[in-house]
């Protein structure tokens, strides 16, 4: 077993032992069974709810009858709004932790190079992602079918892999952020004030589908067959390259610093 | 700049200086620490001994100076020298949801063991550290446990040069025994650099010692030539409170009319302390000198300078 894969299996250890394995997937899965059930019985629930107060006698006329876009919208605005603060919350302190215990040191005094530890938690936590992501996307699928009695198209699995590339640009980001603070407190002002700050940036026009949260319209659009991929190739190769980006910030910052 | 240096010296400290902000942390050090010593690094708190310490494992950078473990150069951040190296810092934190078992073989295994080799050395380390039975995760471990684990990790590999900061600290006096007959066990086979504030332990175990204070050297050497430096040459003794006084008046001008005793002091109850030019010399005047005068003497004794005095003695100068 080479040094790189001890360390992954370390990491993985970390994930499971430390639940970050299973918050993910337990958050993703709610996500992927409530979103379809929401938008098909949301009207019949608000409908519910005013009848018993006998107020309103037809809401029809107000809530729309749902379609199956009403579940992907459910669904990724979860994803959008919770999912993404979830991954970086677990994500924040994966070297900040590590470094504020003193636990790293008694790796790096092996022989054992400053970027394969970096870059072992990079790609684990990418793994403890997609596994998370396939239990929610499955529920997610079959949930929508089963509702609306309509099969959701392909571009439900080319959407969802772009949302995941949104998740990756995250965890690099998040990464960065808990390699050059001190304490995971900081990891997190650092990683959320990035992140709200690039939502911000990316709401501008002109420039926002070359910001990685346009990735959000991306999967929304390929889901709904309502875009196709190369339309949205210059905002994944960018995030993309933002990803590895972060992650080489994060190998170098790490390099340099003293423990 | 070399990288290698052809040296009998396990480890090798030149002028070695590191600094945070104005204040020197380390400041000039140079050091040599043959191969198979024990060696003890002493000084209080904030002395510099932790800086030193993570600068020779390659996780602090120096300002300036150069380190070499086993003849070739630590680089910081690098892998250079370490490949011989177990560390063992000063709070050791292993990974609280590891058992001990599984966090040894996977130290081993970075270290190039096979899976199987691993789990030999790990049970080895287990046994040596007194954790044998223990099966519960690291996290619930008490601090004395901890560093145990620690321990086991640093010699994991069976490396040549050990870097121990405060090993015996945390430890109750039964634990700080054992860790002592564990680095007794690695006298001669590797060098094993200890700082500790605990210097009847050092005393207990090191062949050679440097003390320092605010980040300078102050003191270096083998303990006995320390000891020797330093020696008080105090002799004590009591004679019976009836001798008569002209007896001891008598006794007292002999005494210091010898070339070899520089000062007598003595309390009411005539218990004496005297210094003397020259132990040896002094042991063999004594008693003629009491026979002579026909005095009985109720105890005589050679008092011995402890590292612990030499050390408050060095470091406040």
């Amino acid at each position: 077993m080479n040094k790189f894969t001890i360390l992954l299996r370390k990491d993985w250890t970390e994930s499971v032992r430390k639940h970050r394995l299973m918050v993910l997937t337990l958050v993703f899965l709610s996500f992927g069974i409530l979103s379809p059930v929401t938008a098909k019985y949301l009207p019949e629930i608000v409908d519910a709810i005013f009848k018993a107060f006998g107020e309103i006698p037809d809401l029809g006329l107000i809530i729309p009858k749902p379609v199956i876009n009403d579940s992907y919208v459910q669904y990724y605005k979860n994803l959008t709004q919770m999912g993404v603060l979830i991954q970086i919350l677990v994500t924040m302190g994966i070297v900040s932790d590590e470094k504020k215990k003193g636990t790293a040191i008694l790796i790096l005094t092996k022989s054992v190079s400053r970027s394969m530890f970096i870059v072992s938690k990079y790609v684990m936590s990418c793994i403890v992602l997609v596994i998370s992501m396939i239990p929610s996307f499955v529920a997610f699928y079959f949930y929508t079918w089963m509702l609306f009695n309509e099969q959701p198209l392909n571009g439900a699995f080319i959407g969802i892999l772009v949302f995941i590339l949104l998740l990756v640009f995250i965890i690099s980001f998040t990464l960065f952020a808990s390699t050059v603070a001190k304490s995971t407190a900081i990891s997190a002002m650092i990683a959320l004030g990035g992140y709200f700050s690039i939502s911000i940036v990316s709401a501008l026009p002109r420039i926002s589908e070359y910001f990685p949260m346009y990735l959000l319209n991306a999967s929304f659009d390929l889901s709904v067959g309502a875009g196709s991929i190369s339309e949205f190739i210059p905002v994944i190769v960018i995030t993309a390259a933002a990803s590895v980006g972060f992650m080489i910030l994060s190998v170098a910052s790490f390099r340099y610093q003293e423990l | 700049m070399r990288t290698v240096n052809e040296t009998n010296d396990s480890i090798e400290i030149r002028e070695l200086i590191k600094s945070y902000g104005n204040i020197k942390a380390v400041d000039g050090l140079t050091l040599n620490i043959a191969k198979g010593q024990i060696f003890g690094f002493l000084g209080p708190n904030g002395a510099g001994k932790t800086t030193t310490m993570r600068m020779i494992a390659g996780l602090t950078k120096p300002d300036s100076g150069d380190i070499y473990l086993a003849g070739r150069r630590v680089v910081f951040g690098g892998k250079s020298g370490r490949e011989k190296l177990g560390f063992l810092p000063d709070v050791p934190e292993c990974y609280g949801y590891m058992n001990v078992r599984e966090f040894l073989e996977m130290c081993a295994m970075l270290q190039g063991y096979t899976r199987a080799e691993a789990r030999v050395r790990a049970d080895e380390m287990i046994e040596l550290t007194g954790l044998t039975g223990v099966n519960k995760r690291i996290g619930a471990y008490s601090r004395g446990m901890k560093q145990r684990a620690g321990i086991a990790q640093a010699l994991i590999h069976d490396p040549d040069i050990v870097l121990m900061d405060e090993p015996v600290s945390a430890l109750d006096p039964e634990g700080r025994y054992d860790v002592i007959e564990i680095l007794k066990k690695l006298k001669g086979n590797k060098t094993v650099f200890i700082s500790s504030h605990i210097i009847s332990d050092v005393e207990k175990i090191c062949d050679s010692v440097a003390v320092i204070n605010k980040g300078k050297l102050i003191e270096s050497g083998p303990v006995s030539a320390i000891k020797d430096k330093y020696d008080n040459r105090t002799i004590i003794f009591g004679l019976p409170v009836w001798t008569v006084r002209e007896k001891i008046g008598r006794f007292e001008a002999m005494l210091r009319n010898s070339d070899w005793c520089e000062d007598v002091s003595v309390d009411q109850t005539n218990h004496y302390r005297i210094k003397v030019t020259n132990r040896s010399t002094a042991q063999l005047a004594l008693p003629g000198i009491f026979a002579s005068n026909e005095i009985p003497v109720e105890y005589i004794d050679s008092v011995t300078t402890s590292l612990e005095d030499i050390f408050l003695e060095v470091i406040r100068k």
